[in-house]
């Protein structure tokens, strides 16, 4: 909590302007396959999409048995908590965000939806596809917004990107420095940062914020290590209490977490480069190569001497739904137990998720001490 | 020249209620638990109704039951939903109704009605228990308060203690939670009306709820719920003095277009 | 021992006169093509003579039949089983493996699976445009029996540029799938395949334009799971193009002789989804009870055109395309809009399966524009597979409420 402070601090000294609704139309984005520079590039602010975990609304509009989060969306959209949005950027990621996209537009015309196609496959056909997909997608931009999307603009958009993108990771890599020393909430508070101002303004606080923490000394941790995979989750209050029952959290590739993609190369074709790194980005389990998910959770696990994974799944999400099992038997091959915990999009957590995390803790440290 | 009597039956899996009609209005109702035997049950609540109002079974015309247990009763003439029911009910009180909330102990709906008290829209909740009567029972129990004390003990605070949980068993040990915290218990009952309330209110939208807006069942009695649920629609809501027993009253005036046909 | 004769030839072949003889009397001889259908194929794919290919039911069969491979369609096995009262077991063996929350049919088929009930697959193709559920199932059965799975992802965009790679697609696939199973691409057999697909799609179209009259011919009960198996599994095949021309002339003799399969028809009722309860259940005995006919039923609806024989890529990558219920719901309003005024209805029914997302999820704004037009649609949440999550009281009086509206 306190690097949060810090680095808020640092956001709020800079001197740069706040996003003005006037300047900079802001825009909902809710999944991380969008590449935000063609929005940026659009001279649109990108808003990441939290609601509220509520979702009475919505429930009699798309079906109580929906991802929570795609409701609370609908819902808190349809109670007008988004009017001060110009615009929607949905993707084709799942069957409720189809259905999302339908529902959006039915029940709340007034601001514009956008649909993005996104391809299950990556192939030199579907790489093709999804390059003219991004160009519809900003075509249609341009037109909703009377703008023109420069190739100056989107190369600008880009290196600024690829700027966040290794500050990110250079962030993640100083994990531990500090006194108190940066833990993996933290990081997850300060990349939610990420998601509420200008771009050029977190990147500057982060280069700073790295800057301290590469001064300082990296701490020794004989904590249990937890990797956490998943969907999306409000907060990052599992990893918290992660954290706050004695565990180290190594990585986590929630929608909200280090679902990162690797350096957009601007000097060939832009359009096509955008959607290659998008593409390759670390997988989400929509994508048809379950196998590629679980090599790139094994590599993980492996890399940071994770004793233990942590899966979460929001209910009624059918790809992750389905993943589980995989993956818990890639990870059972290679001897790491996984926690599997299906619930609800809110970050509250209660007594009965508690005691199963740290039930889970305890049964690792026990398999930790068997190793020794 | 003995005048024709329609019966109504309405068997809830909770509770049975039976209501006798005359050209000139409701000759006598009654309600009581449904117990385990819903043929039973139908038979019992008529008769007392039958005894109330003086009466042989003879009088009556026609019966027609509704509710969960209607396909169990052998001596009435049809079988015709709740929903329909309840819309032909509510609509002979208030002639103006165009829109009804019932919530009952299992179950919630609202309807939609037109001028002629036909059911043009309608939606349920008989899949969860949070939002029903049910709701309430188990929260009174874990309050230890009596379901009769709930409403207008509820409207005593100023305020309602939010509550998060979605479902009735979570609910129940968030109430518990908030207890040991010490929050005071009207206002944890506040919090619970509101929860309800705005349940049924979201489930409403649903339709193109229309007013007059009457809300029946046996909820209807906790003034509580019903001064939430009117301050979330904006408009004042008729309430019949015996919420209960409007859908054996539908029931009862189906019976009678059934023999006037 | 089951297991032995669930896997073995003989089975079938034995089961044929037995059937024969059972439905002798079924007044619909194109109900006894279907089960021939079903003995032949399953018999086939026992032999271990011609190579095996599972997939889902909007993976175009056409393809496999081209590819002189025999289909095995879990989620049509799995609708068999529940109609045979047998789901329950392996849906919970399956339940043990992966959430309640998912689709009862997969969960069933994965169930049969987890005891090795099915022919085993030499490769599993599947589809992915109508939902996840699909992609994910046949995924997971590509490791349990360690055999390729290749999945067409049609793109949600129909312009120029998401055709070619629908069509690239299909190509790359049948060459692969080739390649997999050892077979030559035979370009000759693709356009007969076609030709046969295209004699029963003008049947069923006869059989549409037949159902429009009063009282209706075809009970949507059998529409609902015959005639939806055939249109499912047998596109592409002679048995196919058989059952569709039984049919027409079975459908055509009752119009002829203005029998409904009613008595007494009162109301037309559509009923939207692509499926029903399997197992036993009062849904339609309510209907028929009150006088209601389920007068069509969506997944009937024809949504693609002729196949061009000699194009078959282009011609399947059409039909692909061309499905109402992927891309944005508006394809499946405009077609429920027609449903609805060609067959003169009265009222609809959404079956909300459980765990089906991607329709259960369109069927409050469907019900809204068809209230709209004055045409009352009650949304009847159930489960298609599972006989746990019916519950007959609520289904009654979802069911009885709308006939009531209807009076």
């Amino acid at each position: 909590m306190h690097k949060l402070l810090q680095f808020k601090e640092i956001l709020g000294n800079l001197p740069n302007e706040r996003i003005d609704k006037e300047n900079r139309p802001l825009v909902g984005w809710t999944c991380s396959y969008l590449p935000l520079e063609i929005l940026e590039a659009a001279g649109l602010q990108p808003y990441r999409i939290l609601p509220r975990p509520c979702s009475e609304t919505a429930d009699s509009y798309l079906d109580p048995n929906f991802c929570p989060f795609i409701r609370a969306t609908l819902g808190s959209a349809m109670d007008g908590e988004y009017s001060f949005l110009s615009g929607m950027v949905l993707l084709n990621t799942c069957d409720g965000m189809r259905r999302l996209y339908d529902a959006w537009r039915y029940y709340c015309p007034a601001i514009p939806a956008f649909f993005l196609d996104v391809p299950r496959v990556i192939t030199p056909f579907s790489l093709a596809y999804f390059r003219e997909e991004l160009n519809r997608l900003a075509r249609q931009i341009e037109k909703e917004f009377r703008v023109i999307l420069s190739a100056d603009a989107l190369t600008r958009a880009i290196g600024e990107a690829n700027r966040s993108r290794a500050l990110l990771k250079k962030l993640i890599s100083l994990r531990g420095r500090g006194d108190p020393p940066l833990n993996y909430g933290d990081i997850m508070d300060i990349l939610a940062e990420g998601w509420k101002n200008p771009r050029e303004s977190f990147n500057e606080a982060l280069q700073r914020l790295t800057g301290h923490l590469e001064g300082e000394l990296p701490q020794d941790s004989r904590k249990l290590k937890v990797m956490v995979t998943g969907s999306l989750q409000e907060g990052c209050a599992l990893i918290r209490l992660l954290e706050e029952l004695g565990a180290e959290v190594v990585g986590s590739d929630l929608c909200t977490g280090e679902r990162f993609v690797h350096e957009v190369d601007s000097s060939a074709d832009l359009w096509w480069s955008l959607g290659e790194a998008y593409m390759n980005k670390t997988p989400c389990a929509r994508m048809y190569d379950t196998e590629r998910r679980a090599a790139h959770i094994e590599e993980e696990v492996r890399r940071s001497g994770a004793h233990g994974l942590l899966y979460i799944s929001l209910k009624f999400c059918d790809p992750y739904l389905y993943e589980g099992p995989t993956i818990r038997r890639t990870l059972g091959q290679m001897g790491i137990p996984t926690l599997f915990l299906e619930g609800e999009y809110t970050g509250r957590v209660g007594g009965a998720v508690r005691t199963r995390v740290q039930a889970f803790l305890e049964m690792l440290e026990r398999h930790a001490i068997q190793r020794r | 020249m003995a005048r024709e009597i329609y019966g109504g039956v309405d068997i809830g899996s909770l509770s049975s209620e039976a209501v006798l009609l005359a050209a000139d209005g409701i000759v006598a109702y009654s309600v009581m638990n449904t117990g385990a035997n819903p043929q039973k049950a139908a038979r019992k609540c008529l008769e007392e109704a039958l005894e109330k109002a003086g009466m042989e079974t003879t009088a009556i015309s026609a019966v027609v039951a509704t509710g969960y247990g209607r396909i169990r009763v052998p001596f009435a003439a049809k079988e015709i939903t709740e929903i329909t029911c309840h819309a032909r009910g509510a609509h002979f009180l208030f002639p103006g109704t165009r829109t009804v909330i019932d919530i009952g102990g299992q179950d919630s709906k609202v309807i939609t009605l037109d001028d002629r008290g036909r059911v043009t829209d309608f939606i349920m909740n008989d899949k969860c228990a949070a939002g029903t009567g049910r709701f309430l029972e188990v929260m009174a129990a874990v309050l230890e308060t009596d379901l009769e004390e709930m409403g207008p003990r509820s409207l005593k605070a100023r305020k309602g203690v939010p509550i998060s949980s979605m479902c009735t068993v979570f609910a129940e040990s968030e109430v518990i939670s908030l207890i040991a915290e010490g929050y005071p218990c009207e206002e944890i009952m506040r919090g619970l009306h509101e929860a309800i309330s705005r349940r049924i209110f979201r489930m409403a939208k649903r339709l193109r709820v229309r007013k007059e807006i009457t809300f029946s069942g046996g909820v209807a009695k906790n003034r509580g719920i019903g001064e939430t649920i009117q301050a979330l629609f904006g408009q004042r809501m008729n309430i019949p003095q015996e919420p209960q027993i409007t859908g054996a009253l539908g029931a009862a005036l189906c019976a009678r277009d059934l023999v006037r046909k | 021992m089951t297991r032995w004769l669930a896997h073995s030839q003989i089975t079938y072949l034995g089961l044929r006169p037995v059937l024969d003889l059972l439905f002798r009397k079924d007044e619909s001889p194109a109900f006894r093509i279907w089960v021939r259908f079903l003995l032949d194929i399953t018999r086939r794919a026992c032999a271990g003579k011609q190579p095996v290919i599972w997939m889902n039911a909007f993976a175009p069969t056409e393809i496999v039949y081209g590819l002189r491979a025999v289909p095995v369609m879990p989620e049509i096995i799995a609708s068999l089983v529940a109609y045979l009262g047998w789901s329950r077991r392996p849906i919970a063996l399956a339940d043990s493996e992966i959430s309640t929350d998912l689709c009862s049919f997969y969960r069933c088929a994965l169930g049969l699976v987890l005891e090795d009930y099915l022919p085993r697959p030499d490769l599993i193709l599947s589809s992915s445009h109508l939902c996840d559920g699909a992609n994910k199932f046949f995924h997971s059965l590509s490791e349990i029996y360690g055999c390729p799975h290749l999945m067409l992802d049609p793109p949600y965009t129909r312009n120029p540029h998401g055709h070619r790679y629908m069509v690239s697609q299909i190509k790359d696939l049948v060459v692969t799938a080739c390649e997999i199973l050892g077979v030559p691409l035979d370009l000759g057999h693709f356009a007969s395949v076609l030709t046969l697909s295209n004699e029963a799609r003008k049947y069923m179209a006869k059989v549409n334009v037949l159902r429009r009259c009063k009282p209706s011919p075809l009970p949507g009960r059998d529409g609902l799971s015959y005639v939806a198996g055939m249109n499912f599994s047998s596109l592409g095949s002679r048995w196919g193009s058989r059952f569709y021309q039984s049919l027409y002339h079975h459908v055509r003799g009752k119009v002829a002789r203005g029998q409904g399969y009613l008595q007494r028809e009162k109301r037309r009722l559509l009923w939207l989804h692509h499926i029903r309860p399997y197992y036993r259940n009062e849904i339609f005995q309510i209907l028929d009870e009150h006088h209601v006919a389920v007068s069509f039923e969506e997944p009937n609806f024809l949504y693609w055109s002729y196949l061009e024989p000699s194009e078959p890529w282009e011609s399947l990558a059409g039909k692909i395309l061309s499905n109402v219920w992927a891309g944005p719901l508006e394809r499946r309003v405009e077609a429920i809009r027609k449903m609805a005024e060609a067959y003169g209805i009265d009222g609809a029914i959404h079956f909300s399966h459980w765990g089906c997302r991607q329709a259960c999820g369109g069927a409050g704004i469907i019900a809204d524009d068809l209230k709209e037009k004055g045409i009352p649609c009650a949304v009847l949440p159930g489960d298609g597979a599972d006989s746990d999550n019916y519950s007959p009281g609520q289904t009654r009086t979802r069911l009885e409420a709308l006939v009531e509206m209807l009076e």
